[in-house]
């Protein structure tokens, strides 16, 4: 169980998501990608690196270095996996988001 | 882009990104640029490419302090500030001896002494603590500029500015010579 004051902040949250949808191929590009083609979000590259470091500090995330690659300048890709405490984390950041939400009704459509 | 241009800028991202550590999302750039360009244009591509270097310097420069820890790297800076400071006033008051009082004639020996003391302080930054050396310049352009705007002093504009642009950038290029002989 995650720490009750640890509660993920939005862009924790959709990264933990992309990491999970995108399984095996989730490296900064295609977490980047991933999020701008299903949010519409133009998040910088740097934005999602300083969010996977946090995640990863907090042991949510956990990341490996691949093969130098010569269409990326010869430089290797960093991928990351969402770790069974960033699931749970997830998880309750979903829940807490869906329990404060339930019951709106009406007042939750917007004008 | 040319490519004179581009080496130019990775080389000046450099000094402030330990470009190493960033390997795998210069990486994710360049993959990116190259799906862009087949797509799109190598002008647009290009232009994208840039402008998300320039949102994501602040991101990545904060990584960087974060992980040589906050604090530490906030009181390096403060000291490699104070240490400048102290050489500054010391070969301001040897200016003084040399060419009196005089402002007019002492302000850009002045000005040549403090950069020289930033370039000295973004050194002895980067010796210590090479995450340091941007906290060091952003120091420099808040307190320059603060002065600039109070209106402390008597010093012409040009003085000011001087020191508002050159300044951060002699402790960047302090710091930048220390890694080039480490």
């Amino acid at each position: 169980m995650p720490p009750r004051g640890d509660l993920l902040g939005s862009l924790e949250q959709i990264v933990l998501l992309a990491l999970v949808q995108l399984g095996d191929d989730a490296y900064g590009m295609t977490v980047r990608r991933e999020i701008e083609t299903r949010t519409g979000r133009n998040v910088s590259i740097g934005a999602i690196y300083a969010t996977l470091e946090r995640l990863e500090s907090k042991g949510y995330v956990s990341s490996f270095t691949g093969d130098p690659k010569p269409e990326r300048g010869g430089r290797a890709r960093r991928h990351f996996r969402i770790e069974a405490e960033g699931r749970r984390a997830l998880r309750t950041a979903q829940d807490a988001l869906r329990k404060m939400s339930a019951g709106l009704g009406a007042r939750w459509e917007i004008a | 882009m040319r490519r004179w241009l581009s080496t130019w800028m990775h080389h000046a991202i450099a000094q402030l990104v330990p470009v190493q550590a960033f390997d795998a999302a210069l990486g994710d750039l360049a993959e990116e640029y190259t799906l862009r360009a087949q797509r799109t244009s190598s002008l647009r591509a290009a232009r994208w490419y840039w402008g998300q270097i320039v949102r994501s310097m602040p991101q990545m420069m904060w990584i960087d302090i974060r992980r040589g820890g906050v604090l530490a790297t906030f009181a390096v800076a403060c000291g490699a500030w104070l240490v400048a400071s102290a050489v500054e006033s010391i070969a301001d008051a040897a200016l003084v001896v040399a060419f009196g009082s005089d402002d007019t004639v002492s302000a850009l020996p002045g000005v040549l002494v403090g950069l020289a003391a930033f370039a000295f302080g973004g050194y002895l930054a980067a010796v210590v603590r090479p995450a340091a050396i941007k906290v060091l310049a952003a120091m420099i352009a808040l307190v320059v500029a603060t002065f600039m705007i109070a209106g402390v002093g008597q010093a012409p504009l040009w003085y000011g500015v001087a020191f508002l642009v050159f300044g951060p950038l002699t402790a960047i290029a302090g710091g930048a010579w220390r890694n080039t002989l480490s």
